[in-house]
């Protein structure tokens, strides 16, 4: 009965007619967080994430104890707001499962604001992410021909803000944080593509980028709903700035 | 996207948990909205995490959306935050899929669950920019109808709907959509033909506007009188005849953030076979009607499928009541167990508790267990019906202490009719007895020492219930009441919670108050009431100003005993149960006489001419 209704839900099989595997597999996906669902927290995604691996019928191998859960590690946080086009997450398996069954399977339990795009063997540790890049557009009615140039020049010179650590919040460069940044107009809107530092041992949210614009320059003006930004997280790149995967 | 969509995008980034309004969750409904004929605003009014967790909500969302040319879209209560903003902004309360205003919809429906939410459906009213009273709205406006435990006395915001469905919704709420879709393709719509034609036609409508009141120089109810002879002079309840038919949603909304609710809630029967004498759920849902273990095994498997859920939580009134329990427990634990899904029992009657049931459950995560014994004394428990003793109880907890729980919880009600301080001194001690049993059983759990939680809320009398003629205790009483129990409290392994009594209070005149009440309402609502289910937003003083600026007292709906020979505000409602059935509990009760459950014996309430399959009536309207 279980399978009959699954394999009328997604066309895929029990998970339990799968053999079993001599150790678990590893696999990398890479997914999308964009629209309505980049106000959904970390949290609870991990959260939710859970429930869409069951409900694709992927055999996930679940940790021995007292309360077993499936293993699931996700690369690095989104900021709430931001949406991203490179998401990863490594979960491991306990049965025999191809790489494109896990795509297909998900992808019926997911929706066009959230869908894999990949998945694949690592050969990574998600420690090794160094930068990720940001593509922010912004639509306001203050931009100038000249917003550009002075956007890039706010950036390429010192600027110091107040950050917020685990523990304290205190004054930094926060161009220290920025690998890259290029700003320039496209469709009446002006759009940044940057680098930032991303990963446990410097990180930047790039909404801090935005407090700035809006602390230093008229861009966002006090027409509050005529000005709109979006983030975008594109990819993520390792220390020597190779595009990890 | 919209231009209504991109200002509340810019709303969204500016308040607190921005998750409540994003919507884009799997499984939500989005149609062609030029391909719609009729657009279904479905409002819960208090916050997204609590609507999404009621399932009348999720039943009735999957039946308009299984009709391709209805939409129904969610509606939520903003938070406070939120209101803020949209005030400021000049937004209009919006529905969740499409982000579209709900007062350009054909159809807003408010869920109508408890009675401290009436302020934030008026609220709710004025942040869509929808006037307030029925009387006042034009037919640019949707058509604002309700539902709902509430709708079986709808009297306190009756001004402020166009119409009422009484009753279960599922076959009713699409008739009355499918009917104003028929009389607008035919070119004769207006809402007061539809009206009309509704209250004409469709059985468990109720259109307050078609009835005229009068009131008596004491404020008691003189008569009501449809305005049309060709209306019921009483609306009664609709009902599902088969529960195994009865739509259930396959394609389950799955939220991200998380709800009060967030698992399989799988409805096994409705109704209750018990009659506590206090309990409005316990009559207004009346015949019961059972699904079967089959259909109830197979729709738990699908829903774990389409949701990925690990927890099934058996939902009825009284779980242990229901006949094919150790069938389905059996059933559905030949796949739970694999697929790492856990089964929970809400409610448990100390009567029906075994170690054979609890083995089954999931009680691995929790450590606690919760029992209502109601009532201090066994004369309470008798006049209340609750129907089960102290051993009952010794027992049951005992079977918990054997399996190496160590807390127990225990709800309690004060105030009830006939009550002494026997009875309240009662409550406290059965708490001790609890924990002296837990040191008596050989095989409790040594490592830990017990906790027993009880928790005392205030008697509310409600509408359709043995006590809704009687009073409630004043507010003083209450409070004394209350004190009194905590000061007989000499243990530290005893905790005693209280309900604040002057929220009790407010819902007891909300409860059964009568159509002068919308006055203070409107008040409410003017002044800026909102939340009042939540402490933090609820202030008495202010209410007790409303209530007494409109020119009523709160005494005369809460704290007056009612003679059986009165007109009742809800008396325009049959909810299947007869007044004599009523009338007799209520006597019963003042003998201290308890009364069999229905499958014990039948009572003769009066809800078996409504018919019903699986019901453990013996005679129904059918046959």
């Amino acid at each position: 009965m279980l399978s009959e209704n699954r394999k009328e839900l997604s066309g895929c099989h029990s998970k339990f007619e799968r053999p079993y595997l001599e150790s678990p597999e590893i696999f990398r996906i890479k997914f999308t967080k964009t629209g309505n669902l980049r106000y959904i927290s970390h949290l609870d995604l991990q959260r939710t994430f859970h429930r869409v691996l069951v409900r694709a019928g992927i055999p996930m191998w679940y940790t021995k104890g007292f309360n077993p859960h499936a293993k699931l590690v996700f690369a690095l946080p989104l900021p709430i707001g931001c949406e991203s086009m490179c998401e990863l997450a490594d979960l491991k398996t306990e049965r025999e499962i191809t790489e494109d069954e896990i795509k297909a399977q998900l992808n019926t339990q997911l929706t066009d604001e959230m869908y894999i795009l990949d998945v694949y063997r690592p050969d990574t540790k998600f420690a090794d992410i160094m930068y990720a890049e940001y593509r922010i557009i912004i639509s306001s009615p203050n931009l100038k021909p000249d917003t550009a140039e002075i956007v890039s020049k706010l950036f390429s010179s010192p600027l110091y803000m107040m950050k917020r650590t685990k523990s304290e919040e205190k004054e930094v460069n926060i161009s220290d944080f920025i690998k890259s940044f290029e700003a320039f107009f496209k469709d009446g809107a002006l759009e940044i593509k940057t680098v930032l530092s991303a990963g446990s041992t410097a990180n930047l949210n790039p909404e801090y980028l935005i407090a700035a614009l809006k602390d230093r320059t008229d861009i966002f003006g006090c027409d509050a709903l005529n000005c709109s930004y979006n983030i975008m997280r594109t990819r993520f790149y390792d220390r020597d700035m190779f595009e990890f995967r | 996207m919209s231009e209504n969509e991109r200002i509340i995008n810019s709303l969204i980034k500016q308040v607190s948990k921005p998750g409540r309004y994003c919507g884009g969750e799997f499984g939500q409904i989005i149609k062609d909205k030029s391909k719609v004929k009729a657009r279904f605003a479905f409002a819960f009014p208090d916050t997204y995490e609590i609507g999404m967790s009621n399932l009348g909500v999720r039943i009735l969302y999957d039946c308009l959306n299984k009709e391709n040319d209805i939409w129904c879209e969610r509606v939520y209560a903003p938070w406070t935050d939120m209101q803020e903003k949209m005030d400021e902004y000049k937004v209009f309360l919006w529905a969740h899929e499409s982000k579209d205003e709900v007062r350009i919809f054909d159809f807003l429906g408010f869920t109508l669950q408890y009675e401290m939410c009436y302020t934030n459906v008026l609220n709710m009213l004025r942040l869509s920019g929808i006037p307030l009273y029925a009387a006042e709205r034009g037919e640019e406006f949707p058509l604002i109808i309700g539902g709902g435990p509430c709708a079986y006395n709808p009297e306190p915001i009756a001004d402020f709907f166009d119409l009422f469905n009484i009753g279960e919704g599922e076959e009713m709420l699409v008739e009355i959509v499918r009917l104003y879709i028929k009389m607008k393709a035919e070119n004769r719509y207006t809402k007061a033909d539809f009206l009309h034609e509704a209250a004409r036609t469709i059985p468990g409508v109720y259109v307050p506007s078609l009835y005229d009141v009068t009131y008596n120089g004491d404020g008691t109810i003189k008569s009501y009188t449809p305005i049309f002879d060709d209306i019921p002079a009483k609306v009664e309840k609709r009902i599902i005849q088969d529960m195994d038919k009865a739509e259930f949603p396959r394609r389950v909304i799955m939220p991200y953030v998380e709800v009060v609710h967030d698992r399989i809630m799988l409805e096994v029967f409705r109704g209750c076979i018990r009659g506590c004498r206090f309990c409005q759920a316990g009559i207004i849902y009346r015949p019961v009607r059972e699904k079967t273990p089959d259909v109830l095994n197979n729709q738990a498997k699908c829903l774990f499928e389409n949701t990925g859920y690990e927890e099934i939580s058996l939902s009825s009134l009284s779980i242990s009541d229901y006949s094919g329990l150790a069938e389905l427990t059996d059933k559905l634990l030949e796949w739970t167990p694999e697929n790492m899904v856990s089964l929970s029992l809400p409610s448990l009657r100390v009567d029906s508790f075994t170690k054979e049931l609890m083995d089954k459950v999931a009680t691995v995560r929790s450590s606690s267990l919760t029992f209502a014994p109601e009532a201090g004394t066994q004369r309470l428990r008798d006049v209340i019906n609750k129907n089960v003793n102290e051993d009952d109880l010794l027992r049951a907890v005992n079977v918990a202490f054997d399996a190496g729980k160590t807390q127990v919880k225990l709800y309690f009600m004060q105030g009830l009719p006939t009550e002494t301080e026997e009875d309240l001194k009662g409550i406290p001690a059965l708490a001790k007895k609890v924990i002296e049993s837990f040191y008596a059983n050989p095989n409790r759990n040594r490592s830990r020492s017990p906790q027993v939680t009880f928790s005392v809320s205030c008697f509310i009398p409600k509408p359709f219930t043995p006590f809704q003629w009687e009073p409630q205790d004043s507010l003083e009483t209450l409070e004394e009441k209350q004190t009194f129990i905590g000061e007989c409290v000499n243990d530290r392994k005893i905790k005693y919670q209280h309900h604040d009594a002057k929220t009790c209070r407010i819902e007891a005149v909300l409860a059964k108050g009568d159509r002068r009440l919308s006055k203070a309402l409107e008040l409410a609502c003017n002044e800026g009431f909102r939340f009042d289910a939540w402490s933090e937003f609820f202030d008495y003083d202010k209410w007790i100003s409303v209530i007494e600026r409109a020119g009523l007292d709160p005494s005369f709906y809460a704290n007056r005993k009612i003679p059986y020979d009165e007109i009742l505000p809800w008396d325009i409602i049959d909810c299947g149960v007869t007044k004599e059935f009523l009338i007799r509990e209520n006597k019963k009760a003042h003998e201290g006489v308890v009364t069999p459950d229905c499958r014990t014996h039948c009572s003769g309430c009066g809800a078996n001419r409504l018919g019903g399959e699986r019901t453990c009536c013996p005679k129904t309207a059918k046959n």
